[in-house]
């Protein structure tokens, strides 16, 4: 009799749970207004190293793709659904110039009250980048342009 | 009714503490959505965390709290909760490796930032921690030495998953969000503070003594403690003589023994002595185990101390019952005896029934004392032994309630629910009923009693055996 009770109240836990999460996660992404994945995933296309012709920058974009990777920005960052949603970078070298990017790696002290403190701290790893690697990096991200915006 | 309202009270309470992360996630601010997986995914480690938190709280052993339900439902429920807070948790961990592998960036402690290792790590401990638990046996690990790595694991894996939290620092900036977390942090530190230091503490203070060691059948002995310092409580209970600790007949406590308070080192008994005698405490302990078998070793004059009483398995929370019908097996008896010496003690004209089950006759504990109860009390008394010998040996003349005699009078084999329809009057269904005993006796008494057509809410049993 009792132990029924402690497993109702168990089961009515797990259910309140589950349905107050489902709540929360429609809330902050509701059905109809999320961004639709395919401008996201055109944005994904280095459009502008396809485009043009140029071959030394399409290198500099791949190895600046492999940075990112190897340096698990990943871990914070998304791209084309890549990665952690939560601070997405799609088009971002539409938002951004090439130095405000350079910035946001490297967590200038200008841009410390805009970010939190473990964040902040993380960020002081890349300072030890080598240049040609941030070079490369910055590339990229500049690289990632909405598909909309070329011509 | 008082019961029902405060068993509400103390389940709302739970919920709003198991529930507030996710209230305050819905109706705060909070960053913009992040994909429905992932905000669903982050929800649940909150929650899971969260039930963490009120699991310690269940086993802080709050009297007040755990009266409505009985403290053994208290710890059973302890044991089911466990279960569904790390399910959440390895679901929240589950759902981002499965819908964003990317972000959880390097397995490789070197590599990985400290916050995500610290989470790896709780994942793991908390494994640990639930296959520790619900396999100790099999498992081979000792009581004493379970409950210090229970504590350890747990404390371990709750920190480290904090700081899992704390390092990420996602929905934890907004101020609601950031005290809700201080919150639940400072309840759990002041219930280490409580339950491992001033708990303990208010027992050193309250020191017993050994005054009496007393073998009984059945590799039993009966243990009794008074006070060191005599209190004089004054109450409705008590009535202001000396008291021992004020407890209802059926109750049981903490008992800890050559040991000192802080050493995680307590085992709970039934109390077999009578409530109206309560300047003195008397345990019953079968020799069972590693810490059973060392009852036999102590001295009269040996401190030991108590937590209590707990339980609500009592016939004093049952005042206005028609009569009472008490069903143990072996050293289940204890509790069942208490009540049957106080229901003495007060002159209780009601009608009691006690069926006792055990193995053989000379193994029945308290045997010569339910005779002489039987002339103080409307007592019908049914032993059921499994082992009946053919030829009884003689007994010493300790008096005319020893033996049976050739011409045995009493059940054997097990309790089934025919002997409980032969033995019980039509009207079973208006008593309330004790039970305590093995499993299996226990599911047949059940049986015969859903025959008997009793309702359940009147048949009363405490879950031992928990780990």
């Amino acid at each position: 009799m009792r132990q029924q009770w402690a497993r109702i109240i168990t089961l009515l836990t797990a259910i309140l749970v589950i349905l107050l999460s489902v709540i929360f996660a429609l809330q902050q992404n509701p059905p109809q207004s999320s961004t639709p994945v395919v401008e996201v995933e055109k944005s994904f296309t280095p459009a502008r190293a396809l485009s043009e012709s140029n071959t030394a920058e399409t290198t500099l974009i791949a190895s600046g793709r492999r940075i990112f990777e190897t340096q698990g920005c990943t871990r914070c960052h998304s791209i084309a659904g890549k990665g952690n949603p939560r601070n997405p970078l799609d088009s971002v070298g539409k938002r951004r110039t090439a130095k405000a990017i350079r910035q946001w790696i490297l967590a200038a002290d200008e841009l410390k009250a805009q970010l939190s403190t473990p964040t902040f701290l993380t960020k002081q790893a890349y300072r030890k980048l080598p240049e040609e690697d941030m070079n490369a990096l910055v590339i990229y991200l500049q690289s990632l342009q909405p598909i909309t915006g070329n011509p | 009714m008082k019961t029902v309202l405060s068993a509400t009270f103390w389940i709302s309470l739970y919920l709003l503490l198991v529930l507030a992360p996710l209230l305050i996630l819905i109706l705060g601010e909070v960053p913009p959505g992040a994909g429905f997986w992932w905000d669903f995914s982050m929800a649940l480690g909150f929650s899971g965390m969260a039930t963490m938190s009120v699991l310690f709280l269940l086993t802080a052993r709050f009297q007040r709290a755990c009266a409505p339900f009985g403290i053994d439902i208290i710890y059973y429920f302890h044991r089911y909760l466990a279960v569904l807070a790390v399910l959440m948790i390895f679901t929240h961990y589950l759902i981002i490796r499965i819908v964003n592998v990317d972000a959880l960036g390097s397995l490789n402690p070197l590599e990985a930032p400290w916050h995500m290792t610290s989470g790896r790590v709780a994942l793991m401990l908390l494994s640990l921690l639930i296959i520790t638990s619900l396999w100790r046996k099999p498992l081979r690990i000792h009581y004493d030495q379970w409950r210090m790595l229970h504590i350890a694991l747990a404390v371990t894996a709750f920190l480290l998953a904090m700081g899992h939290i704390q390092g990420i620092n996602y929905y934890i900036e907004a101020p609601a969000k950031h005290w809700l977390w201080s919150g639940y942090s400072l309840i759990w530190v002041s219930l280490i503070f409580y339950i491992r230091l001033f708990k303990p503490w208010k027992m050193y203070h309250k020191p017993y003594r050994v005054t009496e060691l007393r073998q009984e059948r059945g590799d039993s002995w009966t243990l009794a403690l008074e006070p060191e310092q005599p209190r004089r409580i004054a109450g409705r209970i008590t009535g202001g003589m000396t008291c021992a600790m004020a407890f209802m007949p059926g109750q049981f406590a903490w008992l800890v023994l050559r040991a000192s308070p802080w050493h995680v080192k307590e085992h709970p008994f039934s109390i077999s002595s009578s409530a109206a005698r309560q300047d003195r405490l008397e345990f019953t302990i079968k020799e069972l185990g590693d810490f059973t078998r060392t009852v036999k070793e102590m001295q009269v004059g040996e401190r030991a101390y108590l937590d209590g009483p707990y339980g609500i398995f009592s016939t004093d929370l049952h005042s206005d019952a028609a009569g009472f019908v008490f069903i143990a097996g072996g050293v289940g008896a204890a509790p069942i005896i208490s009540m049957l010496r106080t229901l003495a003690d007060r002159h209780d004209p009601r009608p009691l029934w006690f069926i006792y089950a055990n193995n053989r006759w000379q193994d029945v504990i308290f045997r010569e004392e339910l005779e002489l109860l039987k002339t103080r009390l409307q007592l019908t008394l049914v032993h059921v032994l499994t082992e009946l010998p053919p030829e009884l040996p003689p007994e010493p003349p300790t008096g005319p309630a020893t033996g049976p005699a050739t011409d045995w009078q009493g059940e054997s084999g097990f309790i089934t629910p025919q002997l409980l329809q032969k033995t019980l009057p039509p009207d079973a269904q208006k008593f309330e009923y004790f039970l305590c005993g093995p499993r299996p006796m226990s599911n047949a008494v059940h049986q015969g009693l859903k025959i008997l057509q009793v309702p359940l809410n009147q048949i009363h049993f405490e879950l031992f055996d928990l780990v």
